[in-house]
Parts: C-alpha cells; structure tokens; sequence
C-alpha cells in the first residue's frame, strides 16, 4: 500500500510546512556589548539617523503605518528645508511585527549597525517594553509616538524617553473628569481583560476616587469575545446613564451591538470611548448602533460643524495622500500618525536649540521645550514631564461624523 | 482466467517476491501452500491491486492488470478475502454485505438476489445481521468475510487463510463453503495453512518457498511430493 | 435570561457547525483538521469578496463561496494529510501540517484582505424583531434552523446512506475499503469538500455575529473543537448537542459570573464534560481504528 513516492513527497511537503511555520526569524546583531557613541563632532557630521520600529505587518499592521507615514512627511519636510543643524536626516525604517523579541533585535541592529542618532517608535507597548531599557542604556534619544501605557514614560528609569501621545492614563482622567463633571449618575467602566485594559481600570478607578465618586459598574471581558451580550446587560441592569469605553474598536463595536439589542443606547446613556474607539472599525462594524457614540480626540485633530479641516492638518492628510496614496491614508490613524510626525521636530528642536548631537544636551534641551506647536496636540515638557501631551489637550468628538480621520468637535 | 508472469514484488528495498509465475484457469480450485513469511500474502495482495510488482504481468481474463487500481480490479470480476477477516467493525453483518455490494448497488434485484444466497449459504448471517461485526465470533467474522467478497458476484475469489485461528469444526464448515462456492462455478485462489485440507479441495497447488515458487502441479502430485509431505502435511495423514 | 437562552443558542449553533465539519474529516481519516477555524475564515472572506465586494447576489455568491472553498479544502488535504499516507494512525505529522496550514491562511488572509475587521450584512435584515418578548435579528434564526438542517443532513447522510458506510469503512481500513470496489482517495476527497461546503456556510452565518477578519475565528475554532469532543468525535449528533451545551452554558454561566472570565468558563465545562463522559455525551467510545 505504501507507494515508494509518498515518502519522497512527505519529506518535501513536510519541509514546507515547516518552513512555513518559521516565521522570519528575527536578525541577531553581531555583537551584544554596544559601543560608546563617540561623541560625533559637529562639524565632521555628516548624516543624522533616525531609527524607526513599528509593526508594518501582521494584525497590527495600521500601527506601524502609522509611524512610517508620520515620520517620512516630516522628515522629508525637515530635509528640503536643510535639514537638522544644517545635516539632512536619513530614515530607517523597519517592521517588528509586533514582536518584542524582534523588535529587540531590531533595535539593535539600529544603534550597532546603522548608528543611530535618534529613536521613534515602536508601535507596540510590549515591544516598547522590551526595548526601552536596551535605548536608554545606549543613551539614545527616544520618542515615542503610539504606545500608550503609562508607565512607559518614567524620568528616572528611562532618562532619554519622551512620549507626544496622550498616554491612557490621562484619557482616562479625561474620561472620568468629564463624566463626573456633567453630573453623570451612574457610570460604567469598560474595558477588556489584558494588560492594557486591566490598566485602564486602575487609572478609572484612581481618577473616580480623586473625584470622591464610585463608579456603578465594572465590565470586563476579554479581547475578541464575539457574545457581548452579558456586557450590555450589566450596563443596562445597573441602569447607568454614561459606559466609559476603554476598548478596541471592535471589541466596543460588539457592545454597542449588544446594546442594541438590549434597546439601550443613547440618547438613553451616553457611550464615551478613548480614542480606539474611533477607528473605522467601530463604527462600520457597529453601524447604526454607532450612532451618538462620543471619542477622545486631540482637539488639534478636530473641526467645527460646518468649517472646513483646520489648514495645518488638512495639508498633511494630503501630504500623506500625495506619498502613500488616498486609499492607504484612509486606513491609518490620523491623529497618531501626525504625533509621530510631532516626534521627528521634537528631535530637531532638542538638537538645534543646543546645537549639539549629545545625548543629554538633547534631553536637556527637549526637557526645556516648554510649548511646542505640533499637529497633534500643544505639547509641554519638563525634567520631571517626558510626557509631553496632557488632557487638556483634548476633546469629545463624534464618531459617526469625521472627514480624513477627524472628528466633528461635539465639546 | 487469471495468468501471473514472473512478478517481483519489494517493500521499500526488500525484494519479497522474486520471479512468480503461476496460473488459475476458469472453474478450478488453486491452492498456493508455504511457510509462514514466505509471501503469499504478499502475492494475494498484488494481484488484488493493493500492492504493485516492480516487474512482470498479471494477466485477468488477458488484460494486463498489474498497474490497475485495487478498487478497479474489483469491478472485472476479481474480490478477495483477506487475511484475518478484516471484517468491518462498527458495522452490522448487513451493513458489511451492503459495502461488498457496492458495485451492484444499482441493481437493487440483483443486489437482493446475492444478500438471500448468502444468508442461505451461511443462515447465522442472517440471524446475526442487525449486529455489529466486530462482535461477531471468529468464524462468523469469517464467513462475513467470504459472504461479503462474494456479494460483488466475482469470478476469481481470493481467500487468504479463510481457516487461520478456527476451531476444527468451522474449518471444516468453511472449506464446504468453499467447496459449495467453487460448484457454483465461482474459481477459487485459496492460500492455506491447512496444507492436506485445502489439497484435498483443490485442483492443483503450488509451494512457495521464501518468495519463490518450489514446485506446482496438481493437488495429487503435490499431496504425494515426499518433500511437501515433510515440510507441510507433517507425519499425520488424513 | 431568555436573551441570554437566545444568544447562547446562536453560539451554540456555530460552535456546533464547526464541530460537524471536523468531524466528517475524523470520521474518513481519523485525523483532527486543526486548520477547521481558518477554512472558516477564509469562507467569511470569499463571502464578503463576492457579496458585499463585488455585489454578486446574495444565493449565487453562497454557491461561489461554497465551491471555491471545497477546493480549499481539498488542496488543504493534498498538502497536509496525504503526504502522511493512508495510515494516519501512526504519524503525527498531520497535526504539525494543518496547524501549520491554518497559520498560513491567517497570514495570507491578513496580506490579502488586510488586518481590520469588515462588517458582513445579516441574513433578513439589521432590523431587530421581537418574539416571545426578546429582541432577535432574523439573522439569529436563520443560523439556528440552518445548523439544524445541517445537522439533520449528516444524521442521514452518515447513518442511514450507502455513503455514510463507505465514509465508515474508510476510516476503518483503506486497503479493505478498496477491496470492496470502493475508492477510498474519492471517500476522502468528498468529506474534505463537504468539511469545505460547511465551512463557508458557517462563514457566512458568523460573519455578521464576528466580523470578518483574519483574526475571527481564533477562539470559535478551539471552541468548535471542543463542541466535537464533547459531543463525542465522529458522531453527527454528538457534535450538534455539543456544540448548543456549550454554547447555552457559557451564556447562562455569563449572567451570574461577569465576562472577564467566559473563556476560562468554557473551556472548564469542555474539561468538566471530557472528564465525565470520555467517549462524548452521546456514548459511542472513540477508538484509535486498527
Ligand atoms: N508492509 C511490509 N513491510 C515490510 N515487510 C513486509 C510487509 N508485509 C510483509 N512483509 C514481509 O514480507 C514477507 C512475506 O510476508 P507475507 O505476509 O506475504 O507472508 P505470508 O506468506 O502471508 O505469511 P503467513 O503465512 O504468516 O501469513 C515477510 O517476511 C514479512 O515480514
Ligand atoms: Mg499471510
């Protein structure tokens, strides 16, 4: 029965599944013990390097594109205006795929290899985790665009790392203030059960126990649950009359789904959902249950019913499309694609106001910047505040009404 | 009828079969005696289609069928029982005779007519035929097995070791099965064990010796060999 | 609590038309299709490229989905099970293969049609309708009597055909089966095609509950396993009754025990439910064929 050339098959098929499996692995740098930059002198310099890492492919493929399309505009900018201190930047850009452990080696790769100046990125928390340590022990200046978990951002244990997006921390205190602030009675707080929600709940909480208030309800469940059913009646049993959504798009697509069901959204309760909540997936995939549903938004992200995009930002969407195409640029996330942007000036004020490419003179002066201008939000730092962005930076928009990935201004 | 011509057969590397040539005209009763691991059911299950010879014929009714899938053998005419029963298990006795059928199961009258000459020519068939099979005893297994490959009407039916693992009386009972089926003018490839019993039922015989064919002639010839009587009928005589 | 009865009917119901896909592969082969949530996926994708896409009517796109998947299905089997040989029993090399195989297919769903979930449009309307005091979509429905049809369809085909005894047989010997004029690579074949038609129905029907993405069938599947192996592997019933007790469990456990913990809920009434009845609740012991 067993034909001789099965065998054969077998082993060239096996062989290609396992090839299959293997994921590209991730390149290991030549050697662990990094070296000490040499401190360039600045009239030898030739070239400024930033290193870019962020997932380009795989299930978080939009933010890695992110970081691309932000950080290529305003370099190109920067470049055809003369550059940094007279020295053009180079890019290099490379995808981690949300992998921590590649995105480590990356990393690496970057400062042995490529002698990066400066770093932004990556798009991941986890993978944020995994290579902060390793920039900062090379004194590499970092900026970080996209990754929100707050305790990312820590002056002492991470000196060279500074951060221009809102932080989920202060969302939350956003959320929470504002919530509490409009007399809202009975509050739900949603969120799904990893880490980043897990540490949404804790800065919910803080935040409702700074206001001296309790929340009505807390919701849980876990990332990608199909039946949000039990959400949606803790909600509506506990009859609370706001739901703070720390969700994923989807996931918060699904509740609202789920409420719909139950006949129980607004004007009946007011859904307030931090910026996730206002990816495309929410609300094409809630659809008319989408309706009403309120998002944080940068108010420098935002437009008033009736007026047109605000000049600045409506030149880099067309930026974007003008690079990318208009079809891609749908798909990424404005507001954070302009705080990578934000980044790569960051970088340039910190070694222009300096005139040095030394590490802690650039933290120095980024540390003394204290109201740059950016796309995304007025940003504000401090020897004690590498979180450069704050809540009052932002707004409530309307998920249901946007154009080019910004929010109408509900308030 | 069927016409084998100098077939070697391997697994992998080892040559079990070297240079057979045997042959099986209509109406006759072939037996082929040998040793245990000699390969006669290595030869069975060439010719049947389940194995395929590195070289040579295999000659049904003059078509070569050597490169044939199993499952086409079948349909010209050729079913096999095979060693140890392999009776379907979680299947009823009527169950197994429906997948022996398969090829007539168009034929619904025909069909029919085949399921009522089997239980008639094994009735605990038909007592036992709501049960599973593999419930069933040994030597029903067996007579499932022989019922089941008839219910395609073959006109060559391989047996491989119908006896093998019976008591007495049911090896008795099988070889009249086998008897009564070759009267009915089916022709009968039988692999035996049981030397003398299956001699004395066949037309002629051949000795396979480890892959080899020792010697063929008639069942008498065979039966008076002196060296056959050594190695396989031993000192008792029937 | 009712609500809760109805949505966990649903799931039940999908859970349970994976578990009739898998086991119409277990019951020729022997073998468990670990790519079974990924073919699924890819069913929901053709659906939405040929539906919602290219605006191809609703039936004849099903028709599409149907065959385009089968195929699917069938290379599935060239590539990862038929390298191993009729006697599957005695490698493990299928099971590296297809989940493998459904790794695969995620990734190339995920270059071909992107990473974001896509809404699919539900059978009979987004407009709710309210029976027995419970609010539904028509959708819900649909998925309930369709798995139904199904299930009953197996029931026949797998119990009472000549068909169903040649898939048995297959799965008991190859050799033997071919003996009996019956060609065994056809069995198999047509149960991989047939796991292949489930498959995109079952796109289609959780598309709308889901989403589409290349992500959205991560836990149904393992859940679907689980449906089969309580049910009892290889039995048709089985995998039906399974699937629906899983899914009405998790959902009842839901109302008293708060969501955070559902998975954790389900796969301990998977293990709660192996433990007790081994052989599935419908009592037929899965033995390893010979
Ligand atoms: N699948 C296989 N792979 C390798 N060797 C095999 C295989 N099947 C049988 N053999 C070997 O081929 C030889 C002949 O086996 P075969 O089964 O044809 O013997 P037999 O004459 O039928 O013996 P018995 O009377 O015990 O049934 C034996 O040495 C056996 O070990
Ligand atoms: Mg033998």
């Amino acid at each position: 029965m067993e034909d001789v050339s099965r065998r054969k098959f077998m082993k060239l098929s096996g062989a290609a599944t396992l090839a299959a499996l293997a994921f590209p692995a991730g390149i290991l740098a030549g050697c662990g013990s990094p070296q000490t930059q040499s401190s360039n002198k600045e009239s030898d310099k030739k070239e400024f390097v930033i290193g870019v890492i962020g997932a380009m492919t795989g299930a978080s493929a939009q933010l890695g594109n992110n970081a691309k399309y932000g950080t290529t505009i305003a370099v190109e900018e920067i470049n055809a205006k003369g550059g940094i201190n007279g020295v053009p930047i180079r890019l290099v850009i490379r995808d981690d795929e949300a992998d921590p452990t590649k995105s480590l080696s990356l990393a690496r790769e970057l400062v042995t290899k490529e002698k990066i100046d400066a770093f932004i990125g990556p798009t991941n928390t986890t993978c944020a985790k995994a290579i902060q340590p390793y920039l900062n022990q090379n004194k590499i200046i970092h900026l970080n665009g996209g990754c929100t978990g707050a305790a990312l951002i820590n002056e002492k244990e991470f000196p060279y790392s500074f951060r221009t997006h809102i932080n989920d921390r202060d969302q939350a205190i956003f959320m929470v203030k504002r919530a509490v602030n409009k007399g809202r009675q009975k509050i739900a707080m949603v969120h799904d059960t990893s880490a980043l929600g897990s540490g949404a709940k804790a800065d919910m909480e803080a935040a409702f126990k700074q206001m001296g208030k309790q929340p009505a309800v807390d919701c849980s469940y876990n990332v990608g649950d199909v039946d949000m059913l039990p959400v949606a009646r803790k909600i509506k049993d506990a009859q609370c009359d706001s739901a703070l959504f720390f969700t994923l798009g989807v996931d918060g697509a699904q509740i609202s789904k789920a409420l719909e069901k139950l006949d129980y959204l607004p004007p009946k309760i007011e859904l307030h959902g931090y910026t996730s909540v206002g990816q495309p997936a929410y609300r094409d995939l809630a659809g008319s249950a989408a309706n009403g549903t309120l998002v944080n938004t940068p108010t420098k992200c935002t437009y008033k019913e009736n007026e047109p995009l605000p000049a600045r930002q409506a030149a880099l969407v067309k930026a974007f499309e003008d690079k990318f195409g208009a079809k891609v640029t749908n798909e990424i996330i404005f507001a954070t694609a302009v705080s990578f942007y934000d980044c790569a000036y960051i970088i340039k004020e910190g070694v222009e106001k300096n005139k040095s490419y030394e590490a802690d003179k650039i933290k120095g002066a980024i540390e003394s910047i204290t109201n740059y201008d950016g796309a995304n939000s007025n940003y504000k730092f401090g020897p004690d505040k590498h979180d450069g962005n704050d809540p009052s930076q932002l707004s409530v928009g309307l998920v249901t009404k946007y154009t080019k990935g910004m929010f109408q201004l509900v308030e | 009828m069927l016409k084998v011509n100098n077939i070697h057969v391997s697994y992998g590397k080892v040559e079990i079969i070297k240079q057979v040539s045997f042959e099986v005209n209509q109406g006759e009763v072939v037996v082929i005696i040998g040793a245990n691991g000699a390969g006669k059911t290595t030869i069975m299950k060439t010719v049947t289609g389940l194995l395929k010879p590195t070289q040579g014929e295999i000659l049904f009714e003059g078509q070569n069928i050597a490169r044939t899938p199993a499952e086409k053998i079948v349909k010209l005419g050729l079913a096999m029982c095979p060693e140890g029963r392999q009776v379907f298990p979680q299947h009823t006795v009527y169950e197994n005779l429906v997948l022996g059928g398969y090829l007539i199961r168009k034929d619904k009258p025909m069909f029919q007519k085949n399921i009522e000459q089997m239980y008639n020519l094994f009735p605990i068939l038909k007592e036992r035929s709501k049960q599973v099979a593999g419930t069933l005893s040994g030597g029903e297994q067996q007579m499932l097995a022989i019922a089941r490959a008839m219910m395609s009407n073959p006109k060559l039916l391989l047996l491989d070791e119908p006896s093998a693992g019976l008591a007495p009386i049911y090896v008795k009972n099988i070889f009249d099965m086998i008897q009564k089926l070759s009267e009915q003018g089916t022709t009968i490839l039988l692999v035996e064990q049981m030397a003398n019993m299956a001699l004395k039922i066949a037309d002629r015989a051949y000795v396979l010796e480890t892959g080899r064919i020792a010697l063929g002639g008639t069942a008498v010839e065979i039966m008076n060999d002196p060296k056959v009587v050594e190695s396989y009928l031993g000192s008792k005589k029937y | 609590m009712f609500q809760a009865l109805e949505s966990g009917m649903v799931m039940g119901s999908i859970y349970a038309l994976l578990a009739l896909a898998i086991n119409i592969i277990y019951s020729t082969t022997g073998i468990i299709n670990f790519a079974h949530g990924e073919i699924v996926m890819l069913g929901a994708m053709f659906a939405l490229t040929f539906i919602v896409t290219s605006g191809i009517p609703f039936l004849l796109g099903l028709i599409l989905t149907c065959i385009t998947v089968a195929i699917v299905a069938v290379i599935l089997y060239y590539c990862t099970v038929r390298p191993f040989g009729d006697k599957l029993g005695n490698s493990l090399g299928w099971l590296m293969a297809t989940l493998g195989a459904g790794i695969v297919f995620t990734n190339i769903a995920m270059l071909v049609f992107g990473t974001q979930p896509k809404a699919f449009p539900p059978i009979g309307g987004s407009e709710l309708v309210k029976i027995f005091g419970i609010k539904l979509l028509p959708h819900d429905i649909w998925v309930l009597v369709i798995t139904l049809l199904i299930a009953l369809f197996f029931n026949v085909v797998l119990g009472k055909t000549i068909l169903g005894n040649a898939i048995k047989a297959t799965s008991f010997s190859h050799s033997v089966t071919k003996l009996m004029g019956i060609s065994s690579q056809k069995i198999v074949l047509t149960c991989f095609a047939m796991s292949g038609i489930i498959a995109a129905i079952a796109g289609i029907l959780i598309s709308p509950i889901t989403f589409v993405g290349p992500q959205m069938t991560a836990t149904i599947g393992l859940k679907g396993f689980g449906a089969a192996i309580i049910g009892g592997v290889g039995n048709s019933k089985g995998a039906f009754a399974g699937g629906l007790l899983l899914g009405i469990l998790e959902a009842l456990a839901m109302t008293q025990v708060t969501p955070g913990y559902k998975d954790a809920i389900a796969f301990l009434i998977m293990i709660i439910a192996i433990s007790i009845k081994p052989e599935g609740i419908f009592g037929v012991a899965y033995e390893k064929k010979v």
